[in-house]
């Protein structure tokens, strides 16, 4: 269904208002419902309608979702990412993904593998720019003994992770330079899962993103 | 036929609810709501990402949000959040607490993935919006039974559409071995560094488990509507939940950060009446 919307793109702002619509629906039927089981059972009609047909449908109209969760029978192929710094020696480091936050690595991840190629040389420089200074800013915060990403910053280790559970790349301070990150790059990681846990750890890389190199002062 | 269903229909919501467990499913929404929050520093600040990763986001989706404002306006918005989900915990002005934080909840849940897609379910703010309007519907002093059950209905869908959307997805093949031994093996590959270390992987060398976890996973989320229906599955669907839940953190790196929500089939108006005064 969603797929033979998709090449009507000027349907796209429309659905967005259909679903802002169908919200405030909620809304005032809500308002109503205090009044009285007549007012309430239009509230629970509209909303049981609604959710069930999204659910059916597997079309989103958020807040009311489909609740899809890895649902796509998995492919044996693995796409992932990595960010490297790289320090004034030109010693390169892996960054930790978590300097990004509260941007969601899952997020930042699959919007740069599909966007980065697309985008014009100012662009990638601009963006280039912010992720050298959330892995620069997330340097510093680990060399002062706190975590490189910033959720933690009321409940420590008790914050809530984001939905999918990455581990840590910076384990120790050897793990960030002395000094600052100079340049950044966005690699785009693939590899054979089962060929991978039968022993063979061949990855293929591209470069994605390489940002201008910094002066270290 | 129609009848016997519209009967089926008003016995199902009607009635009252204990106001016990009204106030403890207003106070579950509003924690579970301001652990991520607390957990998310100033989501704000996503808006002055470079333009570029913008660029997806129309402006219709914008409005469709209500994400139009200065991102300083937007700060304070984001403060008075935490206050009203503060005071809807606390009990105090309840109604206008839950309605406030729903609205807001809806407003600012969606900057967790909105550069990516306007669908940020599953990042622990979805139940919670809806659940807390839904109690604002309601005037204090009443304690009808169908908000709650409401919540819980939004809730159950979770599983229902779940399980739903992998079979009309991927039919038959979803279940099979490959498929859960492909999702452990590069779900631990992707966030391991040594992921022959992980338990995961342990599983993935187990054809048979890896069949076991398929059919279990899709029966519970099949099975857990049954909790609107029979209340004493409760005593078998909620464990079994959260035990789900918990082996998906830790086989697939999958976490659920509503998992506290299963609290809301808890009948606390019982236990309260069966303690001793």
């Amino acid at each position: 269904m969603t797929g033979l919307l998709q090449p009507l793109t000027w349907l796209a702002p429309v659905a967005d208002l259909a679903k802002l619509g169908a919200f405030l629906l909620f809304l005032f039927l809500g308002w109503r419902a205090g009044r009285g089981p007549r007012e309430a059972s239009w509230l629970l009609g509209y909303v049981s309608c609604l959710t069930m047909l999204v659910g059916v449908l597997q079309h989103e109209a958020w807040p009311f979702t489909n609740w899809a969760l890895v649902h796509h029978a998995a492919a044996s192929h693995v796409v992932t990412w990595d960010l490297e710094g790289e320090d004034a020696q030109g010693v390169r480091y892996r960054v930790d993904p978590a300097v990004l936050q509260p941007l969601a690595p899952e997020e930042f991840g699959s919007w740069a593998l599909y966007n980065l190629p697309r985008l014009p040389p100012a662009g990638r420089d601009r963006v280039g720019r912010f992720l050298l200074e959330a892995a620069e800013a997330g340097r510093k915060r680990w060399q002062e003994g706190r975590a490189p990403g910033r959720n933690g910053w009321v409940l420590g280790p008790l914050a809530a992770p984001y939905h999918f559970l990455p581990g840590h790349e910076w384990k120790s301070p050897a793990d960030v330079p002395q000094g600052p990150f100079v340049r950044i790059r966005f690699w785009r990681f693939e590899w054979d899962a089962g060929a991978y846990f039968e022993g063979d750890h061949r990855k293929s890389r591209s470069l994605l993103l390489e940002s201008p190199k910094l002066r270290a002062d | 036929m129609a009848d016997a269903l519209a009967a089926s229909w008003s016995r199902f919501w009607a009635g009252t609810e204990s106001r016990a467990n009204l106030s403890a499913a207003r106070v579950l929404l509003a924690l579970a709501a301001l652990w991520v929050l607390l957990s998310r520093f100033d989501l704000p600040s996503l808006l002055n990402l470079p333009p570029e990763m913008w660029q997806g986001v129309t402006f219709a989706r914008r409005v469709r949000f209500l994400l139009v404002l200065p991102v300083l306006v937007e700060r304070l918005l984001y403060a008075l959040l935490h206050v009203s989900l503060l005071v809807a915990i606390g009990g105090w002005m309840p109604r206008l607490a839950c309605l406030a934080s729903g609205l807001l909840l809806y407003h600012f849940a969606p900057l967790e993935a909105l550069i990516r897609t306007p669908n940020p379910y599953l990042r622990g703010f979805t139940i919670p919006a809806l659940g807390l309007l839904i109690l604002s519907f309601v005037p204090s002093q009443e304690t009808p039974r169908w908000p709650l059950r409401l919540v819980q209905v939004l809730f159950c869908q979770i599983y229902l559409f779940a399980g739903y959307s992998k079979l009309v997805t991927s039919g038959m093949a979803w279940a099979t071995v490959d498929n859960i031994r492909n999702y452990l093996l590069i779900l631990n590959q992707i966030f391991f560094d040594r992921p022959e270390a992980s338990l995961g992987y342990w599983v993935a060398a187990h054809p048979a488990l890896c069949a076991a976890m398929a059919w279990a996973g899709l029966a519970i989320e099949f099975a857990f509507p049954a909790v609107l229906f029979f209340p004493r599955s409760r005593w078998v669907l909620l464990p079994a939940a959260f035990f789900f839940h918990a082996a998906n953190a830790v086989l697939f790196r999958i976490f659920f950060q509503s998992a506290i929500l299963l609290l809301l089939f808890v009948d606390w108006g019982a236990i309260s009446a069966r303690r001793p005064r």
